[in-house]
């Protein structure tokens, strides 16, 4: 939970979670009643020419849903969410969602926020210029040459050696929440 | 916030393609099938849990005995996806509307004539002028119409607007569905 008094505008609050399990995926298609083969059958999302299944945009947008839970607390309310499916979401994937304070009314104790969640993808790991592991990604195709040409390409320094990942906008969006007195 | 947010992009559009927006403009207004989904507790736990929640509010306490009381439980914000979209959503009516037949014609073409171009663009759940919290035991009577429907950028776009209420007709929430049909597919 958030006090209002931890708020200001632009204040951003990050969260991360992941990775994405195709079994979760699963598990969504089957609770939302969203069934649609690209959700779940790995086959037929490659037939359709996607390298493999995708989350629902729904499923990601719930993530969202999540962290306005979280930040509302036991006696607050989520008032609204809004948010635009841009980019797809894969098993492997972290989402990491950045919510920055737009409006904050001290008396009715309402906040609205802008929010982007993104899609963080693993390529690969390299040392020494030899590649230690390849994910998913790397394996399908998943990168494409729009990747590049977008500056979605990073790369991260750890301890077993140069993480490449993508990053993209997954769904943008606002929300507004009330929170608890 | 939900009247404003998904009518923008109407006023952009060139002479061409309002011109191409025309023969859809029969379908905007039109209601959607009623979809009747009863809220189960165990339903509103397995979706907040799926998200990671915690929180009792939204999964309840579990008992001695393992069960769980679910009447103090309520829904996820993101739960009435499970009424809006998919298979059992109202929002799904759509895909089987049909334009009148032509001369010939037993029965008229599909607005969405290939399911597989369809995609979900935007989604939006307000609960800003909601008289009820959704919880276990509720019957929700969902209904709906198409509130815009226009070609853009070679892609046919609509907007559902969809409320659910209670038998007692206490609004619980409204939902906002975007979806676009890409070239070939309307």
């Amino acid at each position: 939970m958030v006090k209002l008094s931890d708020l200001e505008i632009e204040k951003k609050i990050v969260y991360i979670y992941g990775p994405v399990e195709r079994e979760n995926v699963r598990k969504y298609a089957s609770i939302s009643g969203d069934r649609n083969n690209i959700h779940i059958d790995d086959d037929y999302a490659d037939k359709m020419g996607l390298k493999g299944i995708i989350a629902h945009g729904c499923y990601s947008l719930s993530m969202i849903g999540e962290c306005l839970c979280d930040i509302a607390g036991e006696k607050g309310d989520v008032l609204n969410i809004y948010g635009q499916m841009r980019g797809m979401v894969r098993p492997g994937d972290d989402w990491i969602i950045t919510l920055t304070v737009k409006s904050i009314d001290s008396g009715t104790r309402i906040v609205e926020f802008d929010y982007v969640e993104e899609s963080k993808t693993l390529i690969k790991l390299v040392k020494d210029g030899e590649v230690l592991k390849e994910f998913e990604a790397e394996q399908r195709g998943w990168i494409t040459e729009k990747d590049e040409a977008k500056g979605f390409l990073k790369t991260e320094e750890t301890e077993d050696g140069t993480l490449h990942y993508r990053l993209r906008k997954a769904i943008p969006g606002r929300a507004k929440i009330r929170l608890e007195k | 916030m939900i009247d404003n947010l998904f009518k923008v992009v109407i006023m952009e559009l060139t002479q061409e393609e309002k011109a191409l927006s025309k023969k859809f403009q029969i379908f905007k207004g039109k209601e959607l099938k009623r979809v009747i989904h009863r809220v189960k507790g165990k339903n509103l736990v397995k979706f907040s849990k799926l998200m990671g929640n915690k929180n009792p509010k939204y999964i309840g306490i579990e008992k001695e005995d393992g069960t769980v009381d679910f009447s103090n439980v309520i829904a996820h914000p993101c739960y009435p996806n499970c009424f809006s979209v998919g298979d059992n959503g109202a929002a799904f009516d759509v895909t089987g509307w049909r334009f009148p037949p032509e001369e010939g014609q037993e029965e008229g073409f599909k607005v969405i004539r290939n399911f597989g171009k369809l995609l979900h663009t935007a989604q939006e759940y307000d609960y800003s002028t909601a008289e009820e919290t959704i919880k276990h035991g509720q019957k929700l009577n969902v209904t709906g119409f198409m509130e815009e429907i226009y070609v853009k950028s070679e892609k046919m776009w609509m907007i559902v607007r969809l409320e659910a209420r209670t038998q007692e007709n206490k609004l619980v929430v409204v939902s906002k569905v975007s979806t676009c049909v890409t070239k070939g597919g309307f």
